[in-house]
C-alpha cells in the first residue's frame, strides 16, 4: 500500500514523458478491430462443419475489449514518437493473446497449455512459423488456417495495416511505421505520404497473395500436383507471402510435388524484396528501379551463394542428385534466407557443414521492407563498408569519406543506428542461447549446444525451424515454460527490430 | 623487370624500408637467446638448440637489414606493415630451438604454434607432456611470453635510436587498446616507462613468490618455478612449467598470482603515472569497471560453486576469483579444472574471454574501455532514438570522447565479432573435412576461438586448461596461429593490409 501511494506521489511530482492513454487507446482500437479476423476462420469453421464458437467467443472478446478501453482512455489520440514505441511494443505482445484464444477456446490437447498457445500465436503474427504442435494434421480445418492466417495478418504488420485503413492516424502514422516496418528506414527517403506508403504495401501484398493462391489452385486443378488443393493452396499463399512458414501439414512443403516447390519458391523470393521498390517495379512498371538497387543485387547474391553452397555440400554428401538436389538445396536455402521456415526436407539429416550453412543464413534475412525478419541485406552491406571506410581512414587520416548506399550517402546517424542494432542483435541472440542452455539444465531436458544456438537464431530471425528436436519436421514442445517463454520473447524482439523495446528501458524515454 | 618496376612504383607503401626496420628487430631479438642459452649450460642441457636459433636470428635480421639498405624512412603506412611482419617472424625465430630440439611433442607447425601462442602471451599449449620438457626449453617457453608481453616493438622503440622519429605509430599500433588517452611524454621515454614498470613488477612477481618457497608458505614453489611464472603472469601469457598449471602449487602461491595477474591487466601508462598520484586511481573509469566486473564474476561463480558444494570456504572464493580473473586477464593459468564445473561456470568464463582486461595493458580481448565505450554509446543511440535533436557526446572519465574515436571502437568490435565467427567457421569447416576430430562439439570450437583470438588459452571441452590442442588438425592449427597474431595486433593493422587503399598511393 505504501509502494503504491508512493509511486502514485512520484507519478504526480513528475508527469511521465510518455502519454500512456493514448497508446492504451490505439493498441485497443488495434485489438476491437481485430475481432473482425475472426470472422474468416469462423466462415471456414461453418463450412466443414466444425464448431465455430471459439472464434465467435474470441472475435467478441477483442472487440469487446478493445472496444471498451478505448472507451476508457476516451480522447487521448495523440501519438508522438515516444508513443510511437510503446504501441508498436504493446501490440505485438497484445495482440496474438487475442490471437490464442481459439486455440485454448477450442480444448485443442496439444495446446492446452496456455504458455504454447500463447507461443504459437506469437509465431504466427511475427511470421515466425516455430510451432509446439506435435500433430498438425489433427487440427481441425478452421483452426489450421487460423494459424495460417495469423502469419498473414502479421507479415505485412498490423499497424501498417492501420495507419492505411484508420483515419485517425493520418497524423502522427510515420513514426508507427518506421517503428514497425523491417529494416532502417532512415535510409529510405519516402517521397509520398506515410498513408499511401501504407497503402501500397497492403495493395502489394493482397495482390502477390492473390496471385499464389491463384498459382498453387491451377496446379491442382490441371493436375500438377495433385495434392494441391484450393484449401491448401490458401492456406500456403497466406504463409509465403508473409515469410512465415506455418504449413497444415505435418510434413511442411515435403507433402507437395516439385511443381509447387518451384513456385514457392519464386513467391518466396519475391516476398524477400522491398514492397516499396517492388511496387515500383511492378505496379508503376519501373523495373529498374529495383534492378539498380544495391541490396536488390546483394540480395540475389547471397541467394545464389547460399544455394550454391547447400548444393555442394548435398552433392558431395550423395543425398540428392538432379533436379531433385538443386530444387532441395534453392528450397532451403531461400527458405532459410529469407526467414520462412518452410521446408521440403528435414535438413537435420545432412550434414554438420550443410546444418552450419544454414545457421549462418539465418543471420542475413531478407530486405529492408519485405516481410522478412532476421538482420537484413542492407545491414551487412552497410556494415561491411562502415568497417572498410574506418579500415582506409586508419591509413588517410585526414580523409573524410562518407558510406555510400546506391549511389546515395547514408546519414551517419543512421549508421550509428544500424550499428547499434547489430550489436544489440547478437547480444540477445547470444544471451537467449545461453539462458536455453542454461534452463535446459534445470530442466533437465537434453539439448546440444548447437540446437541452442539453432533455436535462438530461429526465434530471434523469425525463421521458425532450428536443429535437434526442434528441426524442421520437429516441435519446438519439449522446451520448458521458461525456455518457451525466452523463446516467445525472441520471436517479438525479432519481429520489432529490438529497438522499440530497447529504448523502453531507458530512463530519458519515461521522463518529461 | 619492367613489370616489377612499374609494380614498385604503383605501390604507396615503402616495403623496403618496412622491411629494414623488420630485420633490425629481428637481429636484436637474437640477443634474447642468451638467457636460455646461460641457462642449458647451467643445468647441464643441450645449448646448441639456442645459440643456432640465436644465430639464425641475428642472421636473417642481418640479411634483411643488408638488403633493403638505404631505406629506413617509417611512416604511418609502413608502421602497420613492420607490426605485422615483426610478430609473424619473431614467431618463426622464436620457434627454431623447438624444432630443433629432440621433443617428439612438436612438429614444425607445432613449433611454430607453440613460439606463436608464447609471442602473443596466449597460453594455448599443443605440448601433451609438459613436464617431459627440459628446463632450459620449458624456461624459454615462459621467457618468450614475457618478451612478447609489454611488446618487442616498444622494446624497440625504447631501445633502437633510429626509431626516435615514427616510433609513435609503431607504438599505438602495438599496444593494445583505442587511443582514448594521448600517450604524453615523449613517445620513446612512454616505452621505456612502460618496460621499466614491466620489469619491476616481474621483479616483484618472482621475488614474492620465490619467498612463499623460501619461508616454507609453499613448499612445491622454488627459484626456477617462480621466476618461470613470473615470466608467464606479467604478460598475462599462461604458460606453465607443470602440466596441472597453478593446480601444482599452494594457496599461498595461488593468491599471489591472482593479484599480480589483476596487476598485470591494469593499463601500465596509467599505472606508472598513479605512482606518483594514487588518487588518480580511484577516479579512473576503466579501472572502476575491470574491478567491478571482476568482482560480480567471482561472486556469482563462488555462488554457484559453494551452492553446489564443488569447493568450501576458502577453496571456493580461491578457484573462483583464481579462473575468473585468469580467464578475463586473458591469462589462462588454472588453479583447477573448471571443466568438471556445472555448464554456466564455463559459459560465463567464455563471456569473460570477450572482454579482456584493460587498454594498454599486456591482456587480450576486446578491452574493458571498448565494452564500455559501446555500452554508453548503445544508451546514447536508445537517448537520441526518442530525442532526435539532442547532441549527446559519449563521455569516459568526464571527457566527451571524439566521434571518430567511437567510431572506431564499433568498427574494431564489429570486426571483432566476425573474426571470431568465421574463426568458430573455420574451426569446424577445418575439422570436418580433416575428420581428425569430426566429434568436435559446438562449445570447444567456439571457446577454441574465443580463446586464441582473445590471446587467453585454455578453453572448453578437450582443450581446457589441463588439455591440450595437440589433436586439432594441421588446417586447424593454422587458423589458430592466425587468430592469435590477430587478436594481439588487435585486428587493425592486418586488415589494413587486406584493404587496397593501403597499397595504392
Amino acid at each position: 500500500m505504501v509502494t503504491a501511494a508512493r509511486i502514485r506521489r512520484e507519478l504526480q511530482l513528475r508527469p511521465l514523458g510518455v502519454n500512456v492513454g493514448s497508446v492504451l487507446n490505439l493498441v485497443a482500437a488495434v485489438v476491437k478491430y481485430l475481432g473482425l479476423a475472426f470472422l474468416f476462420p469462423l466462415a471456414i469453421a461453418l463450412g466443414y462443419g466444425e464448431p465455430f464458437w471459439p472464434f465467435l467467443a474470441a472475435g467478441a472478446i477483442s472487440a469487446g475489449v478493445g472496444w471498451s478501453v478505448e472507451r476508457l482512455t476516451q480522447g487521448k489520440e495523440r501519438i508522438g514518437i515516444r508513443e510511437g514505441f510503446l504501441v508498436v511494443a504493446l501490440t505485438w505482445l497484445v495482440v496474438p493473446a487475442f490471437g490464442c484464444l481459439p486455440f485454448l477456446f477450442a480444448a485443442e490437447p496439444q495446446l492446452d497449455n496456455p504458455v504454447d498457445a500463447y507461443f504459437e500465436a506469437v509465431s504466427g503474427f511475427t511470421a515466425t512459423g516455430a510451432t509446439v504442435l506435435t500433430d498438425i494434421e489433427a487440427l481441425d480445418h478452421s483452426l489450421a488456417m487460423w494459424r495460417q492466417f495469423t502469419q498473414w495478418l502479421g507479415g505485412m504488420g498490423i499497424i501498417v495495416l492501420a495507419v492505411a485503413v484508420l483515419p485517425r492516424l493520418r497524423v502522427g502514422g510515420r513514426q508507427l511505421l518506421e517503428s514497425e516496418l523491417a529494416g532502417p528506414q532512415e535510409v529510405e527517403h519516402l517521397s509520398i505520404t506515410i498513408r499511401e506508403t501504407a497503402r501500397r504495401l497492403w495493395v502489394l501484398y493482397v495482390g502477390l497473395t492473390v496471385l499464389a493462391i491463384a498459382v498453387l489452385t491451377v496446379f491442382g486443378w490441371t493436375g500438377l500436383d495433385p495434392a494441391m488443393s484450393f484449401y491448401e493452396a490458401a492456406a500456403h499463399a497466406f504463409s509465403t507471402l508473409s515469410i512465415g512458414g506455418f504449413s497444415t501439414q505435418e510434413d511442411s512443403m515435403a507433402a507437395f510435388g516439385a511443381a509447387t516447390h518451384w513456385a514457392v519458391i519464386v513467391f518466396i523470393v519475391l516476398a524477400g524484396i522491398n514492397f516499396l521498390r517492388l511496387y515500383v517495379a511492378l505496379v508503376q512498371r519501373r523495373a529498374f528501379a529495383v534492378a539498380r538497387d544495391e541490396e536488390f543485387r546483394l540480395y540475389l547474391g547471397f541467394i545464389a551463394i547460399g544455394s550454391a553452397l547447400v548444393l555442394v555440400e548435398l552433392l558431395a554428401g550423395g543425398f540428392f542428385a538432379g533436379e531433385e538436389a538443386v530444387r532441395n538445396a534453392i528450397f532451403q536455402a531461400v527458405s532459410i534466407m529469407t526467414t520462412t521456415g518452410f521446408v521440403t526436407a528435414d535438413y537435420t539429416e545432412w550434414s554438420a557443414l550443410a546444418g552450419m550453412t544454414l545457421l549462418l543464413l539465418m543471420f542475413i534475412g531478407a530486405s529492408a521492407g519485405s516481410t522478412g525478419g532476421s538482420i537484413k541485406v542492407v545491414r551487412h552491406l552497410l556494415m561491411f563498408r562502415i568497417i572498410r571506410r574506418e579500415l582506409e581512414q586508419t591509413v588517410h587520416r585526414e580523409a573524410v569519406v562518407p558510406v555510400r548506399l546506391s549511389g546515395r550517402t547514408v546519414d551517419e546517424r543512421a549508421l550509428r543506428g544500424l550499428v547499434t542494432f547489430i550489436v544489440l542483435y547478437i547480444g540477445l541472440f547470444a544471451l537467449g542461447a545461453v539462458g536455453l542452455v542454461i534452463d535446459a539444465r534445470r530442466a533437465d531436458t537434453e539439448i546440444a549446444a548447437f540446437e541452442a544456438i539453432g533455436a535462438a537464431a530461429a526465434c530471434l530471425g523469425n525463421v521458425g525451424p532450428a536443429f535437434g528436436f526442434a528441426g524442421p519436421f520437429g516441435t519446438y514442445e519439449p522446451f520448458s515454460n521458461l525456455s518457451t517463454g525466452i523463446l516467445t520473447g525472441l520471436m517479438w524482439l525479432g519481429r520489432v527490430e529490438i529497438i522499440p523495446v530497447a529504448v523502453l528501458l531507458t530512463r530519458s524515454y519515461w521522463r518529461g | 623487370m619492367i613489370a616489377a618496376e612499374r609494380l614498385r612504383s604503383a605501390v604507396s607503401v615503402d616495403v623496403g624500408g618496412a622491411l629494414n626496420l623488420v630485420g633490425a628487430v629481428i637481429k636484436y631479438l637474437s640477443l634474447a637467446f642468451l638467457f636460455p642459452t646461460a641457462l642449458a649450460l647451467g643445468y647441464g642441457e643441450p645449448a646448441w638448440l639456442f645459440l643456432a636459433g640465436g644465430a639464425a636470428a641475428a642472421a636473417g635480421g642481418w640479411g634483411l637489414e643488408r638488403l633493403t639498405e638505404g631505406k629506413e624512412r617509417i611512416g604511418p603506412r609502413e608502421a602497420f606493415l613492420v607490426v605485422a611482419l615483426v610478430w609473424a617472424l619473431a614467431a618463426l625465430v622464436v620457434a627454431v630451438p623447438y624444432v630443433l630440439a629432440d621433443e617428439p611433442q612438436l612438429g614444425p607447425l607445432d613449433a611454430y604454434f607453440e613460439a606463436m601462442s608464447g609471442m602473443t602471451t596466449t597460453g594455448a599449449s599443443v605440448l601433451t607432456d609438459i613436464e617431459g620438457l627440459d628446463r632450459s626449453l620449458a624456461m624459454w617457453r615462459q621467457f618468450s611470453q614475457w618478451l612478447g608481453g609489454m611488446g618487442i616493438i616498444v622494446l624497440a622503440v625504447a631501445i633502437l635510436p633510429r626509431l626516435r622519429i615514427g616510433g609513435r605509430q609503431l607504438l599505438e599500433s602495438e599496444l593494445p587498446g583505442p587511443d582514448v588517452e594521448k600517450l604524453s611524454a615523449t613517445i620513446r621515454q612512454t616505452a621505456r616507462q612502460l618496460w621499466i614498470l614491466y620489469i619491476g613488477l616481474t621483479a616483484a612477481a618472482a621475488l614474492v613468490l620465490a619467498l612463499l618457497g623460501w619461508t616454507g608458505a609453499d613448499p612445491r614453489m622454488n627459484l626456477y618455478e617462480a621466476v618461470a611464472h613470473a615470466f608467464s603472469t606479467l604478460p598475462t601469457g599462461g604458460f606453465s612449467t607443470r602440466a596441472r598449471s597453478i593446480e601444482a602449487f599452494g594457496p599461498a602461491t595461488q593468491w599471489a598470482i591472482a593479484f599480480f595477474m589483476v596487476v598485470a591487466g591494469v593499463n601500465f601508462a596509467f599505472m606508472y603515472r598513479a605512482l606518483r598520484r594514487p588518487g588518480k586511481l580511484v577516479r579512473d573509469e576503466e579501472l572502476r569497471v575491470y574491478l567491478i566486473v571482476l568482482t560480480l564474476a567471482a561472486a556469482v561463480l563462488v555462488a554457484a560453486l559453494a551452492g553446489r558444494g564443488i569447493y568450501e570456504g576458502e577453496g571456493a572464493v580461491r578457484h573462483a576469483v583464481f579462473q575468473v580473473v585468469s580467464i578475463m586477464t586473458t591469462t589462462g593459468f588454472a588453479s583447477a579444472d573448471f571443466n568438471q564445473w556445472p555448464i554456466f561456470a564455463g559459459m560465463l568464463l567464455v563471456a569473460l574471454m570477450f572482454i579482456g582486461g584493460s587498454a594498454g595493458s599486456t591482456a587480450g580481448g576486446i578491452k574493458v574501455v571498448r565494452v564500455l565505450i559501446v555500452g554508453r554509446l548503445l544508451k546514447r543511440e536508445l537517448d537520441q532514438t526518442v530525442h532526435r535533436e539532442a547532441v549527446i557526446p559519449v563521455r569516459f572519465n568526464q571527457v566527451a570522447v571524439d566521434e571518430r574515436t567511437v567510431r572506431n571502437v564499433l568498427a574494431f568490435v564489429l570486426l571483432y565479432v566476425v573474426v571470431f565467427v568465421l574463426g568458430v567457421l573455420g574451426l569446424v569447416v577445418s575439422e570436418a573435412v580433416n575428420t581428425v576430430r569430426a566429434d568436435l562439439t559446438w562449445p570447444e570450437a567456439v571457446s577454441a576461438a574465443a580463446a586464441t583470438l582473445g590471446n587467453v588459452g585454455p578453453g572448453l571441452g578437450f582443450l581446457g586448461p589441463m588439455g591440450s590442442y595437440d589433436s586439432f588438425a594441421a588446417s586447424s592449427k593454422a587458423i589458430m596461429i592466425a587468430l592469435m597474431w590477430m587478436g594481439r595486433l588487435e585486428l587493425i593493422p592486418v586488415a589494413v593490409l587486406l584493404t587496397r587503399s593501403y597499397w595504392r598511393s
